[in-house]
This record gives C-alpha cells, sequence and structure tokens, in this order.
C-alpha cells in the first residue's frame, strides 16, 4: 500500500471507468497520489481510518474525493453523507462524478452539502477533458484550508 | 197617550209623555188633527183603517205598526193600543202609543244579518251541517249536498250519525256525544278532526271536519264545517311517493358516485404505480446504459492512442465508428429518457407570452440560426405549460434551421393562424422539405425521411413535439413539397384523442 498521502480518492465500482479515470488523471499529470475504493464500504473506512484502513494517516485529508453514486455495500449518497456529517471529514471538497444525470440524485447530492456534480460524459474526449479540470481546479486553483 | 174625536179626529186629550215625545206642546196637539202626527205617505193607509174599522193585525191587543212623525220630522215606528169611549159626551178613541222603532230596526237588522248568514251558508264550499241535542239534522247546505249526495229533503230530520258518519264510527260517536250532553266534557269542539265521512251510495271519503257549539237558544245546537280532502290526500300521498322515490334516486346516485369514485381511486393507484415504475425504469437506463457506452468509447480511444502503428488506417477507421456508434447510442438514450419523461411530466398550464417564448428560444439556440432570415408574424398568446410549449418550438424551430441551413438564403417563419377551424402556431422553412408519401412517418420515434449523413439527428423531435401537443389536447399538421420547404403546424385544443400517452 501506498503511504503517501492520497491526494485524490476515487470512489469508483466500474473497472473501466476506474482505468478511464486514472488515465486520463495520469496523462495531464494532475496527480498520482490516487487511492481507489472500489465500494461504499471501503470508501468509508478509508475516509475514517477504520477496519482495513485503520492505521491510516488521517491528517493531511484527500484533497478531493471523487465519488460515483451507485456503488455496491454502501450507496453513494449514504458515503457523502457520512462524509459530510463528519466532524473532521465534512471539509473535504467531495465532487460526484456519476453517470446519472437523474434530477434527484443531482438535488440529493446537493442538499447533503456536495461541491459539485459531474455527469460522466460518454465520450471518452469530453470525459477525459472534465476530469482534467476537475483535477486541475481541486488540486491546484482550489484553496484547501490548511490543516 | 191621548183620546182623539172620532168625527173631526182632532186631539181633544194629550198626556205628557205624548208632549215629550212628539215634541208639541199641548196647545199645538189640541189644534191638530191625528193625520197631522203622520208622514203625507201615511194617510192613506189611516184613511182606510178608519173606514174600516178593522183591527190590523198587529200583537194581540195591538194594532199596528204605523209611522208617526214628530214635530221635528223623525219618524217613529209605534203599535197603538185603542179603545172607544165618549169624551165630553162625544163618541172619542183612547190611544196608547207604543214606540217600537228600536225593535222593528233590530228585527229588521236580525232579518238582514238572516238572509246574509243563509247565503253564506248556501254558496259556502265547504260543508254545513247542523244537528240538535238529539242527534238529527236540523241544517244541510247546498256544499253538503253535494259532496254527500243527499238532498236536502231528505237530510233533514234523519239521525246524523246513520246518515253520514261511517257504521263503524257511530258507536264511538255516540258515546261521545251522549257524555258530553251528560257532563260537558269532549274533546272535539274547536279541533280540526280528520275524520271519514260517509257518502249516500256507501262510499267513504277522508275529511277534514271542525264543529262548534252554540247554546243560545237553550238546547245545544252543533254545527260541522266538513271538507272532502280526498284529492288533497291524494296529492299529499303522491307527494310522499315522489319524495320516496327521488330519495331512492339520491340513494343510487350517491351508490354510484361512490362506486365511480373508488374506480378512480384504483385506476389512479394503478397509473402512479404504473408511472412510479416508469421512472425507476428510466432511472436505471440513465445509468446503467452509459457507463459501457463510455467504456466503448474510452477503449477504443486509448486503442488508436496506444497502438496506432498495430491499428493501421483501416483499424483508425474501424476505431472511428465504434466510437461514433457508442456516441450515437449515448444521443438516443439520452433523446429517448427525455421523450420518456416529457410524455409523464405534469401538464402545468398557463397564460403564456408565445412571442416572448419564442424570441428566448431563438436566443438560446444561437449561434444556431443565425444565418437564418427569421421572420416572427404575429403570436397571440395561449393557455399552455411554458417548458413544454419551449420544447416544442425548439424542436420545431431546430428543425427549420437544420433543414434549411443548405440553402444560399435560409428562411423561418413563425406565425399564427387557424387550422381546421382550430387556433394554431406554425413553423415553416424553405429547406428541403419531404415527400407528403411519407408523411405519416413523421411523427414516428427515431423515425427519419433523411439520410443521417445528409441530416444529423435522433428523428425523435417531431416524435417529442407530438407527444407534448397531444398532452395539451391539441393537433399537429405537416405539409410540405420535395425540395420546396416545410411548414408545421401545431394547435392547443380540438385535438380528437387529447391527453393520450402517445
Amino acid at each position: 500500500m501506498d503511504h503517501r498521502p492520497v491526494e485524490i480518492l476515487l470512489v469508483e465500482d466500474d473497472p473501466n471507468d476506474v482505468e478511464l479515470t486514472l488515465r486520463a488523471l495520469e496523462s495531464h499529470n494532475v496527480s498520482n497520489k490516487i487511492h481507489v475504493a472500489r465500494d461504499g464500504a471501503e470508501a468509508l473506512e478509508f475516509i475514517f481510518a477504520t477496519g482495513r484502513f485503520a492505521s491510516r494517516e488521517t491528517d493531511p485529508a484527500p484533497r478531493v474525493i471523487l465519488l460515483d453514486l451507485k456503488l455496491p455495500l454502501v450507496d453513494g449518497l449514504e458515503v457523502l453523507r457520512r462524509i459530510k456529517g463528519g466532524e473532521d471529514t465534512r471539509s473535504i471538497p467531495v465532487v460526484v462524478l456519476t453517470s446519472s444525470r437523474e434530477e434527484r440524485d443531482v438535488i440529493e447530492s446537493y442538499e447533503l452539502g456536495v461541491n459539485s456534480y459531474i455527469v460522466k460524459p460518454v465520450d471518452f474526449e469530453q470525459f477525459s477533458e472534465a476530469v482534467r479540470m476537475l483535477g486541475m481546479y481541486w488540486l491546484l486553483l482550489n484553496q484547501a484550508p490548511t490543516p | 197617550m191621548w183620546v182623539y174625536d172620532l168625527q173631526t179626529l182632532a186631539f181633544v186629550a194629550v198626556n205628557d209623555a205624548a208632549v215629550e215625545r212628539y215634541g208639541f206642546s199641548t196647545d199645538e196637539f189640541l189644534s191638530m188633527t191625528i193625520k197631522q202626527i203622520r208622514p203625507p205617505e201615511e194617510i192613506p193607509r189611516l184613511e182606510q183603517d178608519l173606514r174600516a174599522e178593522t183591527e190590523v193585525p198587529g200583537r194581540p191587543g195591538r194594532s199596528g205598526p204605523w209611522r208617526h212623525r214628530t214635530k221635528s220630522g223623525e219618524l217613529m215606528d209605534v203599535e197603538i193600543a185603542s179603545r172607544s169611549l165618549t169624551f165630553e159626551g162625544r163618541p172619542a178613541r183612547l190611544v196608547v202609543v207604543f214606540d217600537v222603532t228600536s225593535a222593528l230596526a233590530a228585527m229588521e237588522e236580525l232579518k238582514k244579518t238572516r238572509i246574509r248568514t243563509q247565503s253564506i251558508v248556501a254558496t259556502a264550499l265547504d260543508c254545513i251541517v247542523s244537528m240538535d241535542a238529539r242527534g238529527t239534522i236540523v241544517e244541510f247546505n247546498p256544499a253538503a249536498e253535494h259532496t254527500f249526495r243527499i238532498a236536502r229533503d231528505e237530510a233533514v230530520g234523519r239521525h246524523l250519525a246513520d246518515l253520514i258518519i261511517p257504521a263503524s264510527m257511530r258507536p264511538q260517536h255516540e258515546a261521545g256525544f251522549a257524555h258530553f250532553l251528560a257532563t260537558g266534557e269532549q274533546q272535539i269542539l274547536g279541533r280540526l278532526l280528520e275524520l271519514p265521512a260517509l257518502r249516500a251510495d256507501g262510499t267513504e271519503f277522508p275529511a277534514e271536519v271542525t264543529i262548534t257549539l252554540d247554546t243560545t237558544s237553550g238546547e245545544p245546537h252543533f254545527t260541522g264545517f266538513i271538507r272532502d280532502v280526498t284529492e288533497r290526500k291524494e296529492a299529499e300521498r303522491i307527494g310522499k311517493e315522489l319524495v320516496a322515490v327521488q330519495q331512492t334516486l339520491w340513494n343510487e346516485t350517491q351508490e354510484m358516485n361512490a362506486k365511480l369514485e373508488r374506480r378512480v381511486a384504483e385506476r389512479t393507484a394503478e397509473l402512479e404505480a404504473s408511472n412510479a415504475e416508469l421512472e425507476s425504469f428510466s432511472y436505471s437506463v440513465s445509468h446503467d446504459l452509459r457507463a459501457p457506452l463510455r467504456a466503448m468509447d474510452g477503449f477504443a480511444r486509448l486503442l488508436a492512442e496506444d497502438l496506432p502503428e498495430e491499428m493501421g488506417p483501416e483499424g483508425a477507421r474501424y476505431i472511428g465508428i465504434i466510437r461514433a456508434s457508442a456516441r450515437r447510442m449515448g444521443e438516443l438514450v439520452d433523446d429517448l429518457l427525455t421523450f420518456s419523461r416529457l410524455g409523464r411530466a405534469p401538464l402545468r398550464r398557463q397564460e403564456v407570452d408565445a412571442r416572448a417564448l419564442v424570441e428566448e428560444v431563438l436566443e438560446d439556440m444561437r449561434p444556431v440560426g443565425a444565418e437564418a432570415a427569421v421572420t416572427i408574424g404575429e403570436l397571440p398568446h395561449c393557455d399552455a405549460d411554458p417548458t413544454l410549449l419551449r420544447v416544442v418550438f425548439a424542436n420545431l424551430l431546430s428543425n427549420a434551421f437544420k433543414y434549411s441551413g443548405k440553402r444560399a438564403r435560409p428562411e423561418v417563419r413563425i406565425g399564427s393562424g387557424l387550422r381546421d377551424g382550430l387556433p394554431c402556431y406554425f413553423v415553416a422553412d424553405n429547406g428541403v422539405g419531404f415527400d407528403m408519401r411519407y408523411a405519416n412517418k413523421l411523427f414516428g420515434v427515431f423515425q427519419r425521411l433523411h439520410r443521417i449523413e445528409e441530416y444529423e439527428g435522433t428523428g425523435v423531435g417531431l416524435a417529442t413535439v407530438q407527444r407534448i401537443v397531444h398532452r395539451h389536447g391539441g393537433r399537429v399538421w405537416a405539409d410540405a413539397a420535395v425540395d420546396d420547404g416545410a411548414t408545421f403546424s401545431f394547435s392547443l385544443q380540438g385535438g380528437a384523442d387529447g391527453s393520450s400517452a402517445g
């Protein structure tokens, strides 16, 4: 396991989407300090340093969490709720990156305090560009609170 | 009282009462004859009486009535008692005068009253039957004759109970009558009673009766006012029946309403369930179909990027087709979802400024349509869902710009008019048009009349337009000729299939 502090937590169950996203982040040199959680339970354990990640150093927190909504075990919205509900975790920027354009998902996410909601385009170029922009924004442009 | 001379008819003696009553002084009296105390018209009668020397019938021992006149001209009716005698040696007559003016007047009044009463009784609509203390009929008015079908002559003198009271009621009547005569106690005088009465032919009829008692002549005298209420009873019965029928109808209507409401509630629940299913279906589609499409597009791209030499130009072309297909499928999925959602969205009608809406749509579409000459005619306000109406115009305008885009001078006209008597809006272009033979396919989902490489699009725009227009209860029309432009019109009312889920 990589012990360098994680900059991006990618929560995504679809292996193809994982590969494409990592490829996009890589090709634009956004970051290489990325952890991938394959379901909601793993994501929560990672963020709150419990279970299999009990020894993880929670400080500094990831610069951004890219969160898919349709996840096995624990649903994306529930993960979002927990992150935004935790005193130490709610200031971590969360970007929902999902296939769903459903209005109710958008509304619910914003009500839970999501920082951004991006619909994954089918077109790879557009997807790649979206990921690049995300990375650039949250890692470089956006000012994170100093620990 | 006075004495008058039988030969001269002159007053020879007169008393103070006469003086006082007649107003003449004694001296005046003694200078008058008996003729002078009568009005002129009475004199012939007097003379006749004097000649006849007979007692004019009056009360026993009295003659009259005569009419006298006082000095003041006041007329009096009098009766006379007289006796012949000799007064100072001459034959004379002694007269005692009784003033019966008021008595006569009273009798006259009584007579008038009696006549009036008799006329009332005779013409009364109600039966008036009187009986004496023995229960014998003493009065039977014309109305009673008519109602009971018995002539007065046959009724008077008969025992009332036997004649007009039904046999079953007689014992009760006789007992009550006897009790009253004995004790003075009764329950029926002065009250409105409903009793059966008996006609001459033996038939009975319902009657309303009031009975009064008159004791002025010493013996009790009963008068009954009787009204045949057969017709009224019948009317009441019919009335009650009508009310009952009405009540039944009302109950049935209520029941039917309740049934209908239950059915409506059931259908609504079914529809809602169906909608909910569709909703979750679209939700799945929306999410689950896109991910594989993204993978197809993404990995095809990576293929081209990572292995260009292995792919070669032909490989690159295939990859291009794969990617384009994936993207196209993404578009189709999106359009299909939108189409489905628009068909289910609730219709929120309000007054819409169509002109303002069209101008907004044109603005939002830019730069699409920027090269076209757009003319906006009169666009009256309408009653529609503004969001959905926007989609209609957006689709029609998008088509209009697309299919006229290849013209040297693309023209698009937007306006309003009448079609089949219905107010409608239209969007017309001078573009490539289409063959009217295939017009019926125009509005089908994914139906296109042009090649995809000539004009892009998924073929769901017009299907969407039709769906929205039908949901508003309107109709769509398409008119065109090959290479000669097209006009699409739509109304928001007057559709045969109204809000079909087309």
